[in-house]
């Protein structure tokens, strides 16, 4: 046999082996999930593993992205209509875009819930209170912040509840009582807040309060809205995309004021809050810098008790969120900001039954208890059956638990990124005094008002 | 004949996976970025021709010219110190003796590193309750300093500008010190015999060797500058407000925070545009002063 001839049967045999080894992996069942690089994801992989995999004979791989980029790829990935992942994972603000890019499978058919083989039953399972606000869409925040899920019964469902999360105030008890103040009673209302910050303020060792207030990603809006929601103030008009007179309200400018005045006047926060994301508020809180603030439930609270993470475990204490006493009822008018994601099929993947089956094993009671047991995970469950159980387990959960009546959100509208740095910058200019409160408020209802009117997705009267 | 057909033959195959890369990587995504700013396109749903709106709507934006404005002073406050320390160091170093090799790597090192790390460490040392920049002010002063750097509209800036001038002036340095190991050491001698006045050595003897690196240093430097993105992102990430946000930052977030991708392109395009010009202009005015 000539050199020639040997050398095209080489060629041969390799291409063939490739075609071979390619054709064993494609049809091998493999989902693929482009999740977010939190604590769970690496247990989720770990439960999926040692259970669904074994049972099922279907491998998981799960993709772990750091949120700044996650939504870059999974929106790559739809531009592209690609079907290399079967699962994403996503925040509740990208929903809108999800949906109407057609990236998310609607599962309220009967491919799904609606299947008599369902094994998930989504308004009996799940806390409406969240899944309403990240799983399906269109639905108006202010019909679910008075409880009327019945308005949204046949709205569609593009997804399940992956990550549940909100904002609590953390405070220091040990820096409490070097105050003079009772550790067991954490500030009720917002004045409270404000005259606990001024007597923990003892710089610059010790400051009453900490915020994450830089105008990137969600920051300052995060810890700002539950202040601006007890005044009675409001970001916008959803029924009819309306800016003017909800985000420059009296109420949302009077809200804006007193959040900027805890940090220009009272100096009651640390000098370089202005520019502190969620890292440097979480060590200022295990170091205690800062006695008080809103904070991540599982975020802090999984690490909080940790000598390796804390010089105060055992000190750190969770509470509501303070609020404004109602004039009218008395009552103290609070609100928790919320932060769950979401979990749906891709529309384009190749194995959406893999992908069902996978998701009904991932929401079952006992893949979520057995994620709600492991502290590693920094897990809180969607599942309205755990809740005693959770809550029982750990102060974190607890704490969640209390906090999702007043639950409240913002745009998950497909131009929310824009509507939200808006809202950031003009946060961010009044907190540090280069505009005022009225002035930022007006400025970012004009820009924002424009930003609605242009968008083809408001709704139509 | 058949010998030169068959080469040319080879050659070409050779050159054909270049030439595929290349079309791909580059020229494609380069022509379709012209093709897609031309639409109304969010990334991921449909796309609408609008002809040059996209391009309207960049120049019509405040967000752009502001990110222009503060890109410019970034450049027009950091290039100049860069170049004039770049030469004090590189004549500090024009010499031989112990430990200067030592020193030459030394200073090189902020060059080197990678901005991401540049912009975390930066960040702590201009921390201002911890950092250790206000601590030594504090020292100075006789008083504890407590200056927000990063807080301050104007002082966000000026950090910004003192990091880019730590970690470019080596660049300017090294190029300087190349200028100066190119002088003939008979031509130096000379003119150290003359004992001609250091501002007149200076002209005479060293500004015609350092002409030309430097003309390279700071057309380097601008080209860099008006990119300039990482440092930035970390130290502030374009607060207060968005006072630092810098050209590219702002084409970033059109383009990867908003998705609008069809008027990110056309802001790349605008962007390349001013650059090109800015470039042009520079190239045009330092290359006159040379041949003066």
């Amino acid at each position: 046999m000539g050199k020639k001839w040997l050398s095209l049967l080489l060629i041969g045999v390799f291409v063939g082996a490739s075609l071979v080894g390619y054709t064993a992996i494609s049809s091998a069942k493999t989902i693929r999930i482009l999740a977010l690089a939190w604590p769970q994801a690496k247990v989720e992989q770990e439960l999926a593993d040692k259970y669904f995999t074994p049972k099922t004979g279907i491998k998981v791989i799960i993709e772990a992205q750091p949120y700044t980029y996650n939504e870059q790829k999974a929106r790559q990935e739809v531009a592209a209509g690609s079907s290399y992942y079967d699962i994403y994972h996503y925040d509740s603000q990208w929903i809108g875009n999800y949906v109407v890019s057609g990236a998310l499978e609607r599962l309220d058919t009967k491919d799904y819930l609606l299947s008599p083989d369902s094994k998930i039953n989504f308004d009996k399972d799940f806390f409406p209170e969240l899944t309403y606000r990240s799983c399906k869409y269109p639905t108006i925040g202010p019909e679910l912040d008075k409880g009327n899920f019945k308005a949204f019964k046949d709205t569609p469902i593009y997804g399940l509840p992956w990550s549940q999360n909100c904002e609590v105030l953390f405070y220091n008890k040990t820096l409490f009582k070097n105050a003079g103040l009772d550790p067991e009673s954490p500030p009720e209302t917002w004045e409270q807040f404000r005259e606990y910050a001024i007597k923990l303020t003892n710089p610059p060792k010790h400051y009453g309060v900490g915020f994450s207030a830089s105008p990137a990603a969600d920051y300052i809006s995060m810890d700002f809205f539950p202040i601006m929601w007890s005044w009675g103030g409001a970001l916008w008009d959803p029924y009819t995309w309306t800016a003017e007179g909800y985000v420059n309200s009296p109420e949302s400018i009077a809200a804006l004021q007193f959040f900027s005045n805890l940090y220009l006047k009272d100096k009651v926060c640390p000098p370089d809050t202005p520019n502190w994301d969620m890292d440097p508020k979480l060590s200022a809180l295990l170091t205690g810098l800062v006695a008080m603030a809103p904070e991540w439930v599982p975020l802090l609270g999984a690490i909080m008790d940790d000598p390796k993470s804390s010089q105060y475990v055992g000190q750190i204490g969770m509470a509501l969120m303070p609020g404004k006493k109602d004039p009218a009822t008395g009552k103290i008018r609070r609100f928790h900001m919320y932060g769950c994601q979401g979990t749906g099929i891709n529309a384009r993947s190749k194995h959406k039954k893999e992908a069902w089956e996978y998701l009904q094993w991932l929401l079952s009671y006992d893949t979520q208890k057995a994620l709600t047991d492991n502290p590693a995970a920094a897990f809180v469950s969607g599942r309205r059956d755990l809740r005693y159980y959770a809550a029982g387990l750990n102060r974190w959960n607890k704490a969640f638990i209390d906090a999702i009546p007043t639950i409240r959100d913002f745009w998950n509208i497909p131009p929310y990124a824009e509507l939200l740095f808006i809202q950031n910058r003009e946060e961010n200019l009044a907190f540090i005094g280069a505009k005022t409160p009225a002035e930022a408020m007006n400025y970012a209802a004009k820009l924002e008002q424009a930003i609605y009117d242009s968008s083809p997705y408001k709704p139509k009267r | 004949m058949k010998a030169d057909r068959r080469e040319r033959g080879i050659r070409l195959i050779l050159y054909l996976p270049t030439l595929i890369f290349l079309i791909l990587m580059s020229i494609f995504p380069l022509i379709f970025s012209i093709y897609i700013s031309f639409f109304n396109y969010t990334l991921g749903q449909h796309m609408d021709f609008i002809g040059f709106g996209n391009y309207g709507s960049v120049l019509t934006d405040s967000s752009f010219w502001s990110a222009l404005r503060i890109t410019l002073e970034i450049a027009v406050l950091a290039i100049p110190i860069e170049v004039f320390i770049g030469i004090l160091i590189a004549f500090l170093f024009n010499t031989r003796g112990k430990g200067v090799e030592v020193c030459r790597m030394i200073i090189l090192i902020p060059m080197m590193l990678p901005p991401l790390v540049i912009g975390f460490f930066w960040k702590y040392m201009f921390d201002a309750t911890f950092g250790i920049i206000n601590y030594f002010l504090g020292l100075l002063s006789g008083n504890p300093q407590i200056i927000s750097w990063f807080t301050d509209v104007r002082l966000a800036l000026i950090a910004i500008v003192l990091v880019d001038i730590w970690e470019w002036t080596p660049f300017v340095a090294l190029l300087a010190m190349a200028g100066l190991q190119a002088i003939p050491p008979n031509v130096r001698e000379t003119v150290r015999l003359e004992k001609a006045s250091w501002w007149l050595r200076f002209r005479t003897l060293y500004l015609p060797y350092l002409r030309f690196p430097l003309l390279v240093a700071i057309l380097i430097r601008s080209i860099d500058t008006l990119k300039i993105f990482d440092v930035v992102y970390i130290l502030t990430g374009g607060g207060p407000g968005e006072e630092t946000v810098t050209l590219t930052m702002f084409a970033y977030r059109v383009g990867f925070n908003y998705f609008y991708t069809g008027k990110a392109a056309a802001l790349s395009w605008i962007i390349a545009l001013i650059s090109v010009g800015l470039i042009t202009i520079l190239i045009r005015v330092l290359s006159r002063k040379s041949t003066a």
